[in-house]
């Protein structure tokens, strides 16, 4: 009996699911996760729906003004105009339905189909169908002696323990040719004990040039490195990264413009002596300069457990033009994997909130945990708005375990009509790569905290 | 927790294990003759130094092991020595590891008995092959180096010599999470090889490279603020 004939062909099939193995063990063959559509693409928006009843103020409206806009909407805070009353409302009703309607205000940017969050201000659909009919209707503004039932409050500060200001106003002066200038400024830190900040509210001066702030905290060691730096250039502060640069700093309290309380039982420790760093972004993109002379309110505690920060970014998107976005292209995306037990040393850590941070050209980014290959999503933001950047704390926090890796992706839009306006014209569009001036970034902050 | 540099220290950790090994690199001046084979092993301090701004750099440490095998081939063309090896390194920690391969060549330029002392020159071509992996896609890095040796013998011990040599690295790292880069280091490294066997040698080495490469996003600038990589390496060779 003759052994059968084995044809060449034979052993390089035999053979190909373990060079694939090999080539996959060499080059990595991860399911790439930006194959999987953002959930937000899944949902249809159809717009308003119809309210076939009279919609009024008292009854209907005022309800929703008061508990999702007037936090922002009053006099000497970042809202342009107020929206205290029926007058102020219906002065502006067109803008109020417009904004409503396009989802832009209030400015909530998840997408709710990922997860949910605490504090959220948005709208629901039945909200946004009865300001698109109010105005609809002619705005009435019904029978005061039939309130609605006022909304539970929705963010901002339980309380204010502590109110700071820059200790001098400062205009901006951006570089020829560009729109943002990055500025820190020193503020003493008064209490004599230590305190845990538990909650900020940030107060802009010139709401119409702060796109946002950072603030840290630093000791009174160093500080006094800072102190140098402070006004050596003949303005106020100093000059600074638009993240945290290369500051010293010892903790980052927040950021953005819209502040709350951070969740329960978590804060930041600040000693006695310690300074406050604010690191501003202002950017004349859309306003003149003009002086600016930021506030920030407190909640204090004096205990609490301090929340740490994975920054969710590709390291090597720094270098040259790793995250190039190439004049013109409509679409590019640029993400990221990682394991992050480089910082988490293979212990359990609990999720808690994310802040996410693009420039001009983003147009949408989200954030997940992959976890054996399947996907857990923790924020997605379908229409980027770089005004509005803020953090957002998961309703839950989400377990983490060692292996689990985080995951981003950013979506970029650099035709010619998504380009800033610099110098009252819209800039040509350019090939922009990572960095904070006049450029792009692709990056989130995750605060977690190890479960003990 | 500084988040901020946190993502450059990871920055860092990848970019300095891109230019391979000190210590079992270019290694002496000297050529293998033919038939002679050289084992080696070593550590790596690596440290890089990005420019995070005008007034600022941070330094990173890494660390990494390696493993070399060198042959001398003869002199198949010319009358000179010439010598081929490969070498491994890599390091890795929960999360986050790397991992390269390099393939060597030699060719004596002036060569001359180990214990006359003297001058030696050789010409050392390398190329090969690194991973970063922080998690899900790998980056990938290709890299050629080019070192040129001139080593002196002291004629002492088993034949010590004191070795710099000036080299340039040009690399291009792609990943399918980026924009593929290229970029080339130049500098040079000092080392001395200490025989206090006959067949047996200790090299401590030190490099030091320079890359103009652009950093933390000056694209539309005409600085470019720059990238400093060190490394101290310690090999130890068997020859045979």
């Amino acid at each position: 009996m003759s052994s059968p004939m084995h044809h060449p062909f034979d052993a390089a099939k035999r053979l190909t699911p373990w060079f694939a193995m090999a080539v996959c063990a060499l080059l990595g063959c991860t399911r790439p996760i930006e194959d999987v559509p953002y959930c937000s693409a899944e949902t249809l928006d159809l717009g308003p729906a119809e309210v076939s009843r009279e919609v009024t103020w008292h009854r209907d409206i005022r309800p929703i003004i008061e508990g999702r806009c007037a936090r922002c909407h009053v006099e000497d805070n970042i809202g342009p105009f107020p929206l205290t009353s029926y007058e102020e409302t219906f002065a502006v009703r067109q803008a109020v339905q417009k904004s409503v309607v396009e989802r832009t205000m209030p400015p909530w940017l998840p997408a709710d189909c990922c997860n949910t969050f605490r504090d959220d201000f948005s709208l629901d659909d039945d909200q946004i169908a009865l300001v698109n009919a109010w105005v609809d209707q002619g705005a009435p503004e019904g029978d005061p002696n039939t309130p609605g039932a006022s909304l539970a409050p929705v963010g901002g500060l339980s309380r204010v323990d502590l109110e700071i200001e820059m200790r001098e106003p400062y205009t901006p002066e951006p570089a020829p040719g560009r729109v943002d200038d990055f500025r820190c400024f020193l503020i003493d830190w008064p209490l004599e004990q230590r305190a845990f900040i538990t909650g900020i509210d940030p107060l802009p001066g010139a709401r119409a040039i702060v796109h946002h702030m950072i603030i840290m905290a630093v000791d009174e060691q160093q500080a006094e490195r800072l102190e140098a730096l402070d006004g050596a250039d003949g303005r106020p502060g100093f000059d600074c990264d638009g993240g945290a640069g290369d500051l010293p700093t010892s903790a980052i309290v927040g950021g953005s413009l819209l502040g709350g309380d951070f969740p329960e039982g978590i804060g930041t420790e600040v000693e006695p002596g310690s300074r406050i760093v604010l690191n501003m972004h202002y950017s004349i993109a859309d306003a003149a300069p003009e002086a600016d002379l930021t506030k920030i309110r407190f909640k204090l505690d004096g205990d609490a457990r301090s929340a740490k920060t994975f920054i969710l970014v590709n390291p090597l998107w720094l270098v040259d033009d790793a995250m190039l976005i190439p004049a013109g292209e409509e679409d590019v995306v640029h993400s990221f994997q990682y394991d992050p037990r480089v910082f988490t040393g293979s212990r359990r850590v609990d999720l808690l909130g994310f802040t996410p941070h693009m420039h001009y050209l983003g147009k949408s980014i989200r954030v997940g945990v992959v976890r054996n290959g399947t996907w857990q999503c923790l924020a997605e933001i379908p229409e980027w708005d770089f005004g509005w950047e803020q953090p957002y704390w998961f309703e839950e926090p989400i377990r983490m375990n060692p292996g689990d890796e985080l995951y981003i992706d950013c979506h970029f839009d650099n035709t010619r009509a998504n380009q800033p306006i610099v110098d009252g014209k819209q800039a040509e569009p350019r090939d922009v790569a990572w960095g904070s001036d006049n450029q792009d970034m692709c990056s989130g902050f995750i605060n977690f905290i190890e479960v003990e | 927790m500084r988040p901020s540099l946190l993502f450059i220290a990871l920055l860092a950790m990848a970019m300095a294990t891109l230019t391979g090994c000190a210590s079992t690199g270019t290694g002496t001046a000297r050529v293998l003759e033919k038939g002679e084979s050289s084992v080696g092993v070593g550590a790596d301090l690596l440290i890089a130094a990005p420019e995070l701004n005008d007034a600022q750099r941070t330094r990173i440490p890494w660390f990494q092991f390696t493993a070399s095998y060198k042959r001398g081939l003869g002199s198949p063309l010319l009358d000179r020595r010439v010598e081929a090896g490969a070498r491994l390194w890599g390091m890795g920690i929960p999360g986050f590891f790397t991992a390269g391969a390099a393939l060597d060549g030699k060719w004596g330029l002036l060569q001359r008995p180990k214990m006359e002392r003297g001058w030696e020159i050789a010409l050392a071509p390398s190329t090969g092959y690194h991973q970063i992996n922080l998690g899900g896609a790998a980056t990938h890095t290709f890299l050629g180096t080019l070192s040129v040796p001139f080593g002196y013998n002291f004629g002492v011990s088993h034949g010590d010599q004191f070795i710099i040599a000036p080299r340039i690295d040009v690399q291009s790292a792609r990943s399918n999470t980026q924009n593929t880069i290229r970029y080339a280091f130049g500098g040079a490294s000092i080392s001395y090889a200490w025989h206090p066997f006959e067949n047996f040698a200790i090299l401590p080495q030190f490099v030091l490279l320079y890359s103009p490469i652009r950093f933390n996003g000056t694209l539309d600038d005409p600085e470019r603020r720059g990238y400093v990589f060190s490394q101290y390496g310690m090999g130890f060779f068997y020859s045979f």
